[in-house]
């Protein structure tokens, strides 16, 4: 049987019986995403790429703990990307190119591990690891997991706003 | 349908909307749905996510992902 994931095709010979996936890609559905898909928490393969669906990335995506590729490319997505989706640890390929998406990408955690590639072909998309710097009233969408941080969670966050204050440090000088 | 597994169809010539059928529990063993490559359109199949029982149980079908069941095979 040929599947594809994390952008590749592959033979499976034998199933794995944790191979657990949803491929409706190269098609014509329109329309928003279910929330409902937040449900299927077994998932580790989502494709939605190339049809025409519209609307938001739901915030339900978070909920996918053992997603390891999500590939929504090639919609007519629009609004940002949820920040619930930096908590896909298993995340190993991201596909959110050629959408409509806008505002800040969001920072940190698993997003630290994607590239350009990811996110290229949405105009309105802004911060690393794009070259297209943020506006400084472009904020990340907010996390309604935020107020639940841990420890760790909260010294990631002083990090990242070390590292931010850092870097309007380096503008200054340099300018 | 109860026990079906794997649905994959992709790259054929399928086309019009996925009805969301008034069926409780229609394949909820099913781990695999593969439709890529077809014309289907219409609103993506929400009734039926709803229905797909043992995609949401990750004890069920991911298992601990550290013991010899993730080797598992169907």
């Amino acid at each position: 049987m040929t599947v594809t994931t994390k952008g590749n095709e592959m033979t499976l010979v034998k199933i794995p019986i944790k191979f657990v996936s949803i491929d409706f890609s190269r098609n014509k559905f329109e329309g928003e995403i279910p929330n409902a898909i937040g449900e299927l928490h077994a998932l580790i393969g989502l494709n939605l790429s190339h049809n025409r669906l519209t609307g938001h990335i739901p915030q339900s995506i978070g909920n996918l703990t053992y997603l390891e590729s999500l590939d929504i490319s090639s919609n007519t997505l629009t609004g940002m990307i949820p920040a619930e989706l930096t908590n896909l640890n298993f995340l190993e390929v991201l596909n959110l190119s050629n959408n409509h998406l806008v505002g800040k990408i969001p920072q940190g955690k698993q997003f630290s591990t994607f590239s350009n590639d990811s996110f290229e072909g949405n105009l309105g998309l802004c911060g690393l690891p794009l070259s297209m710097k943020c506006e400084p009233d472009q904020h990340s969408p907010p996390s309604s997991n935020k107020r639940n941080l841990d420890l760790d969670g909260n010294q990631w966050q002083l990090d990242m706003d070390v590292g931010l204050c850092l870097e309007y440090a380096l503008d200054i000088i340099c300018f | 349908m109860q026990d079906l597994k794997v649905l994959v169809f992709r790259d054929n010539k399928l086309h019009g909307p996925i009805v969301n059928l008034k069926i409780e529990h229609l394949f909820p063993s099913l781990i695999i749905f593969d439709i890529s490559g077809n014309n289907f359109s219409g609103f993506l199949p929400k009734g039926c996510l709803k229905n797909y029982e043992a995609m949401k149980n990750v004890t069920q079908v991911v298992g601990d992902r550290s013991t010899p069941q993730d080797t598992q095979i169907l």
